[in-house]
């Protein structure tokens, strides 16, 4: 018989002992995490940047249009399922035709959508002629086909450096805007090439266009003469199809009046009654201008926009109804304009 | 309760300082390795580059790729906004006169930064990002950063446009393309 008294094992001393340090290591270091933690997520709004006014670029004033300078108001919206809206355009029954993605979407003039037409790479510009044959300006190609599609490519644009920005046709001619090589291309609807417009020409005194970033518009208007964007300078020109410099008119300024930064208007597009639609970047603005260039109203101005993916292109439909793309939305609104008795004017 | 024998607590301190050895080594080939840069395009143009580098004088600077730039006569990272187009001081968006307008021919510009003279504020870069290309944007530039373990600007940038790239491409850049 095993006399030998058993007395309870002792706490595991040796145990406790050799986590010990580790246990006090972990907690130091969860707290230093966690103050860092709660410092640095904090400190972001805490502490904003310590700049004298001087150092602030502020261009808040020009954002502001006054309510009685804007004519028209919103009367309907169409969403493109677009990801990244680029173009918008109206076909000759006033179609509303969205580019974007990799695709052209189709509505009525209501806003219904009637189908798709699929592209192989992104639209940049869209145009329809009064038959209804639908262009689509890629980075350098030219698509072509009818409204309901399929597309063909059609024409090259030569250049490495092309960048087709917009396109205007009548019933003999294509002319596309390249931005890359700053003129417009002059094309037979058979694709014939004829000809180049606005390279600099001091006989012919032509300046030369100033494009500095991708946004160089062209459209034709009822008096047989080209209206081109030459946004550097801040003007609309007006060129003959050979490419004869007729007049010009638009100005820089931070005033509603004239054209903002440093490139603009980015988009035109023409009413009905001859007068002219502008579209600015940077500081968005959609305006109104008479055939003669004088400012005439605004249709809605940045805080009415969401530019944060790009300019926004227009269009204008038989109607006078005037087509803004807004790309952050996805969205085509659409102005008309305001009731005489909601004017102030 | 046990007490805690010297052993165990000259162990503890041994492995503490083992760790931090240990931890100190790794950042230390991590500081090597990478570099702090921002990305110019998750930048915000906020401002705080230019106040919290642990330099005085900040170590983020403008830079402009001039492949990108358009050359304007009226560049809205160099006019202030709405002002003359003279070359005069007030006129002028830089508050530290940084930028060096260069005629080329009509109408175009070139425009230079003076890295001794720029602060980082980005007052430019937001000017040339709302109108122009965005040739102009800010770089940590490596002669003037520490390199430091924990960027305090990273830290308070709200956009988290600053990161760790490698040491071998140690700017972002943007391309024409």
């Amino acid at each position: 018989m095993n006399d030998e008294v058993r007395t309870p094992a002792p706490p595991d001393r040796h145990l406790l002992g050799r986590w010990t340090p580790w246990i006090g290591v972990l907690v130091f270091a969860a707290l230093c995490g966690a103050i860092f933690t709660a410092s640095s997520a904090t400190r972001r709004d805490r502490e904003p940047a310590d700049l004298d006014q001087a150092f602030v670029y502020d261009v808040a004033r020009f954002r502001v249009i006054p309510p009685e300078m804007i004519g028209y108001r919103e009367t309907l919206h169409v969403e493109t399922g677009l990801e990244h809206a680029t173009a918008v355009a109206v076909g000759p029954a006033d179609e509303i035709v969205a580019g974007g993605d990799r695709r052209v979407v189709v509505f009525s003039s209501e806003g219904t959508r009637r189908h798709a037409v699929p592209l192989p790479d992104l639209p940049l510009c869209l145009a329809l002629s009064a038959t209804g044959d639908l262009f689509v300006g890629l980075r350098s190609v030219v698509l072509k086909g009818p409204l309901a599609g399929p597309l063909e490519r059609w024409l090259t644009i030569p250049g490495e450096k092309a960048r087709l920005t917009s396109m205007a046709v009548d019933r003999e001619s294509l002319f596309v805007a390249d931005a890359g090589a700053r003129v417009i291309w002059h094309f037979a609807l058979d694709g014939r090439r004829l000809g180049r417009i606005g390279d600099r020409d001091p006989e012919r005194n032509v300046p030369g266009f100033v494009v500095p970033s991708p946004y160089f518009d062209v459209l034709l208007a009822s008096d047989g003469l080209l209206r081109i964007v030459d946004p550097g300078r801040h003007q609309i020109t007006a060129f003959t199809r050979d490419g004869d410099l007729e007049l010009s008119w638009g100005q820089a300024s931070y005033a509603l009046e004239g054209f903002v930064g440093c490139c603009n208007p980015s988009h035109l597009a023409l009413l009905p009654d001859g007068r002219f639609v502008t579209s600015e970047k940077g500081i968005a603005r959609v305006k109104v201008y008479d055939a003669n260039g004088r400012f005439v109203t605004a249709v809605v101005g940045p805080d009415g926009l969401d530019t944060e993916a790009g300019p926004c292109d227009v269009a204008v439909d038989s109607t006078g109804r005037i087509l803004v793309l807004d790309p952050g939305r996805g969205l085509i609104r659409i102005f008309e304009p305001k009731p005489r008795r909601d004017r102030d004017d | 309760m046990t007490a805690l024998t010297r052993r165990d607590l000259l162990r503890g301190v041994a492995l503490v300082g083992v760790g931090s050895a240990a931890g100190a080594a790794a950042v230390h080939a991590h500081g090597d390795d990478t570099v702090w840069q921002i990305d110019p395009e998750l930048c915000g143009q906020c401002g705080r580059c230019a106040t919290h580098c642990v330099h005085p004088e900040s170590a983020v600077k403008a830079v402009h790729v001039h492949a990108l730039c358009g050359h304007c006569d009226l560049c809205t990272a160099f006019f202030e906004p709405d002002s003359k187009l003279d070359t005069g001081a007030e006129n002028q968006l830089c508050p530290t006169g940084a930028i060096r307008r260069r005629f080329i021919e009509d109408p175009y510009f070139s425009y230079e930064i003076d890295e001794q003279l720029c602060i980082g504020c980005a007052k430019c870069v937001k000017g040339c990002a709302m109108f122009g290309n965005g040739s102009m944007f800010l770089q940590i530039r490596h002669d003037r950063c520490n390199n430091c373990n924990a960027c305090s600007i990273a830290d308070a940038c709200p956009a988290h446009a600053i990161r760790r790239v490698p040491a071998s491409t140690p700017y972002l850049l943007k391309s024409a393309h």
